[in-house]
């Protein structure tokens, strides 16, 4: 509550000096994603962005989408910054493709674009400075394999999705059917849980109904292991093996307690700083466009019992 | 029946087909139940069953708060929003500001009745179309659900808080019993007592209601206060089912899953018909049949859409015996 | 008199337009030429859903349809474009599944008594599953230019999305106000034995109806894909609820009998405009959801107030 009201304090008092007193140019750098609420890890980006960028001196501005799947109003969103004027904008785009007819509107207006988490359609390249992120296929992989040698190759899995229609979601149940190939593991299980816990918690108790033996459970994100352990608690079945995605605070706790087996982690604040870092260096002028390079990778790893003391500095 | 009635083709003639149009809702919860028993493997077992109950107790306590609205010939948009104020309202309460149990909830059923309050007032005396002015308090109540937890979740939440809803009783968690009392009061308040009377002739008529001495603007509010708090008694429900207080909880998707449920159990949009039985049964049916689809494995992309199919059908048979409104 | 009547008449556009000039003397670049025809372009969804929505609801029913068919019609089109189909029977396919769709919610309604409510939703869920299904929850993009150019060309300035809009505004105004069928529709909404005196078949009116209803979610989801270049399972979700609360702020009355389909365009395009404003403001998310609550009950009460003052004025003249 204190932050929001210290952030509209400050945008108004930034405007109110703005219009008063000619100032060093302070650039305005918009954030546009699908939503931070409920979402711990955009909500860290988002926290990381808006860090570096008021550091800098600049003005942030937070857009989302409001749901998790409203892919046309973050275009319009866009389309909005652009009428806007704002000197730059970092994109998590809801998908990849839709947002590239407004991305050549965003570059003909000249407003430099970077992309954060998800990527962009392929062959677009020339439409955003770079793109700051982790596969969420590849964590899906790790994921996968890590449950193999959890399960010693061979067992029931269970699987929690995203919300329908949500590529990170997506990726990531396809990486780890990927990682388990070949295996002797099989998925008996796959609904969504829409990224909530009350409808983790159904689908997994109707899941564990249906399926008397399951050694493991793979969640594609830390957001719906409440509503998952809560099912697993309730049907009084011991041992499941369980592995998620995100790194957040939530998930390091459960891996400490021993609930959980690890959790994907992938850095959104440093993904947050590399991205403000860059663009301050291009509207400064101090880094040169054709130097960036496209793809910069701000890592992932498996969060588990050997390694707490580290995901404790980056856990969000 | 009336000759020269309007009937839907292939009726069932004679005393059965009075018997379960009277009694559509049952009709088809029985059929569902059948069905599942026979067709699906698992699901007659005795702790499918308690997943059932546990799953639909929630939903049925919102339901009727929005079958009494619907009776009004209204609706309650809102409700779903309310459902996640309520719930991170109760999280903050109960775990970061660590108040007693009894005050928790106090507090969350008074924001329900408020907010439903205002809604009702807009409704009667701003002359707001009851679809705008809860779909417009429903944002805001998101807006606010929101800003009071700054996106975020409070989990694992204190264990005194969590009783209310999880301690075991004869099998069942306590959140069964908490939900069928207020059914059982509900339905006595409408099918027994005059309240029930008066709601259904305002929602058949407004007018004549007035006309005839029913306190139209005080019953039209009071619905929606009604309405409010049982959707915030949902949401604290639901926090304590899921151990997770959320402001995105229940949401636009939880609305119309109630909404669904009330007119599977006979409630019409047009007001003056409905029950508090029809919409416990519809809640069941719905669940039964979502139940059966996650039993069955079907694809999760078609979930929705094959219990879509079911529910037509549903109706569809519902109606053949009995001709709705 | 004829004065006063067109005050009064007048005073209705006067809401938003007093909204419009106060946003556009408080918010910067608001009144650019490109953010309005923006706004239009985005609006156009919504206002084209809302021209078929209005008829739906002045039958007594509602279409919760929307939402699938705005993904489902569409990516029937884009993988018939991307297998080669020619754009033009791809755009025709996916406008018959739109109608088919709508068609089967007016057979629900009209002989087996389903109530608008359930059919529509279902229909949805099942078009919704099957827009998921056919590519496996993915989107599809990169189409012919031909349809891209139809989403973001323009003609004479103008975008071709306004222009398919005003289109469909006229089509809708012409059929309601001057033709026998747009009589009858009325009708069934408020007065329904004029039909039977008339010997007219009510049922044929509803398949009409909702049948034209799926026809209009069918082209807003071509023309939203055509925007974005991209069918997206999903895309059509936000939608559903704007189209019926841009219908309501036009005036269209959920109890039946009454709606007027430019009333319901400019429903949409205050929606649109609305959030195109708090976009330009840098309005913080969570407190967008506060502002656009709080002004759509404000416009509807403000409407209600001055329509029943209209009313209350005619009542015993004319």
């Amino acid at each position: 509550m204190r932050k929001l009201f210290k952030t509209l304090l400050g945008v108004s008092l930034c405007s109110v000096v703005a219009v008063c007193a000619p100032t060093p140019k302070s650039h305005t750098i918009a954030f546009s994603l699908k939503t931070v609420t409920n979402d711990d890890f955009q909500k860290a980006i988002a926290t990381s962005i808006q860090a570096s960028v008021e550091k800098a001196g600049d003005k942030f501005l937070l857009v989302t989408a409001g749901e998790q799947t409203a892919v046309s109003t973050q275009v319009n969103q866009l389309e909005d910054l652009i009428a806007k004027h704002v000197d730059a904008i970092i994109l998590n785009p809801m998908d990849g493709k839709a947002v590239v007819p407004v991305l050549r509107k965003a570059k003909a207006a000249g407003i430099p674009v970077i992309v954060v988490d998800s990527s962009v359609e392929k062959g677009n390249e020339a439409l955003y400075l770079s793109y700051v992120g982790t596969d969420n296929f590849n964590a899906g992989v790790e994921a996968g394999k890590r449950m193999v040698k959890e399960l010693g190759g061979k067992g029931n899995v269970l699987v929690v999705r995203g919300a329908n229609g949500s590529l990170a979601g997506d990726n990531r149940v396809d990486g780890f059917k990927k990682g388990i190939a070949g295996s002797h593991l099989t998925i008996v299980g796959e609904q969504p849980g829409n990224w909530t816990n009350s409808v983790s918690m159904q689908v997994t108790e109707n899941m564990l109904q249906a399926n008397k033996q399951v050694q493991g459970l793979f969640s594609a994100s830390d957001v719906m292991l409440d509503g998952i352990l809560q099912a697993i608690g309730d049907a009084n079945r011991q041992g499941i093996r369980i592995l998620a995605v995100d790194g957040s605070n939530k998930a390091v706790d459960l891996v400490q307690a021993g609930t959980i087996v690890g959790t994907m982690a992938q850095f959104p604040a440093k993904m947050g700083k590399i991205a403000v870092d860059t663009l301050i260096g291009v509207l400064n002028g101090s880094k040169k466009q054709a130097g960036i390079p496209k793809v910069i990778d701000s890592g992932t790893m498996v969060y588990d019992k050997t390694n707490i003391a580290e995901a404790r500095k980056y856990a969000f | 029946m009336a000759k020269g009635a309007k009937r839907p083709f292939g009726a069932v003639p004679g005393r059965m087909a009075a018997w379960i149009g009277r009694h559509v809702s049952f009709f088809i919860f029985a059929v569902l139940a059948v069905l599942a028993t026979l067709c699906v493997r698992n699901f007659a077992a005795r702790d499918n069953l308690v997943i059932i109950l546990k799953q639909s107790a929630i939903p049925a306590v919102a339901c009727i708060g929005m079958t009494m609205v619907l009776m009004t010939g209204g609706i309650d948009l809102s409700l779903g929003y309310i459902v996640g104020l309520a719930s991170i309202i109760a999280g903050i309460l109960a775990k970061t500001l660590l108040l007693p149990v009894p005050e928790v909830v106090l507090a969350v059923l008074l924001v329900g009745a408020l907010i439903g309050l205002a809604n009702g007032l807009i409704t009667q005396y701003l002359r707001v179309p009851a679809f705008i002015a809860t779909l417009g308090s429903g944002y805001v109540i998101y807006g606010l659900a929101q800003i009071v937890s700054q996106g975020s979740i409070v989990n694992r939440l204190p264990k005194g808080f969590l009783a209310i809803g999880r301690t075991d009783v004869l099998g069942l968690p306590s959140a069964v019993f908490i939900a069928a009392g207020v059914a059982l009061g509900f339905h006595i308040l409408i099918s027994r007592a005059i309240f029930g009377r008066q709601l259904r002739a305002f929602g058949f008529s407004p007018k004549a209601a007035a006309l005839s001495g029913v306190p139209t603007a005080r019953i039209n509010v009071l619905v929606y206060a009604i309405s409010g708090t049982l959707a915030a008694l949902a949401g604290l429900l639901f926090t304590i089912r899921v151990n997770a207080a959320q402001p995105n909880m229940g949401g636009g998707v939880f609305t119309f899953e109630v909404v669904t449920a009330a007119i599977v159990g006979g409630t019409s949009l047009f007001g003056g018909i409905g029950s508090v039985a029809g919409s416990i049964l519809g809640v069941l049916s719905i669940k039964i049949i979502e139940n059966c689809i996650n039993l069955l494995g079907v694809s999760y992309h078609l979930y929705l859409a094959v219990q879509g199919a079911i529910i037509l059908v549903a109706i569809i048979v519902g109606n053949l015996t009995h001709h709705r409104a | 008199m004829v004065i006063a009547h067109l005050a009064r008449r007048a005073a209705l556009f006067a809401l938003p337009l007093v909204l419009f000039l106060v946003m556009g003397s408080l918010i910067p670049h608001f009144l650019d030429v490109s953010n309005l025809l923006n706004v239009v372009r985005q609006s156009s969804i919504i206002g084209i859903c809302a021209v078929g929505m209005t008829y739906v609801i002045i039958i007594k029913g509602i279409d919760l349809s929307l939402a699938g068919l705005l993904a489902f019609c569409p990516m029937i089109s884009g993988m018939l474009m991307l297998a080669g189909v020619g754009t033009v029977p791809a755009i025709a396919a996916g406008l018959a599944a739109g109608i088919g769709m709508g068609l089967f919610n007016g057979l629900m309604v009209a002989t087996l008594a389903v109530p608008a409510f359930i059919t529509t939703l279902v229909v949805g869920q099942i078009a919704s599953g099957l827009a998921l299904i056919v590519n496996g929850g993915r989107s599809i993009g990169a189409f012919p230019a031909g349809f891209v150019f139809i989403g973001n060309g323009t003609l004479l300035g103008i975008p071709l999305s306004d222009l398919i809009l005003i289109c469909f505004l006229a089509l809708g105004f012409f059929i309601q106000r001057k033709t026998a069928l747009g009589n009858h529709i009325n009708a069934l909404g408020g007065h329904e034995s004029v039909l039977r005196q008339e010997g007219i078949s009510a049922s044929r009116l509803q398949f009409f109806v909702f049948g034209f209803s799926g026809f209009c979610a069918a082209v807003s989801g071509l023309l939203l894909s055509a925007q974005m270049d991209t069918v997206h399972p999903t895309q059509g979700d936000a939608y559903q609820l704007d189209a019926i609360a841009a219908c309501i702020i036009g005036g269209v009355d959920l109890a039946g009998g009454r709606g007027s389909i430019p009333m319901a365009v400019m429903g949409a395009l205050i929606i649109g405009g609305l959030r195109n404003a708090l976009d330009l403001l840098g309005v913080h998310p969570f407190i967008q959801n506060i502002f656009i609550g709080s002004v759509i009950i404000l416009i509807v009460f403000l409407g209600g107030v001055v329509r029943r003052r209209n009313e209350l004025a005619t009542r015993g003249t004319l």
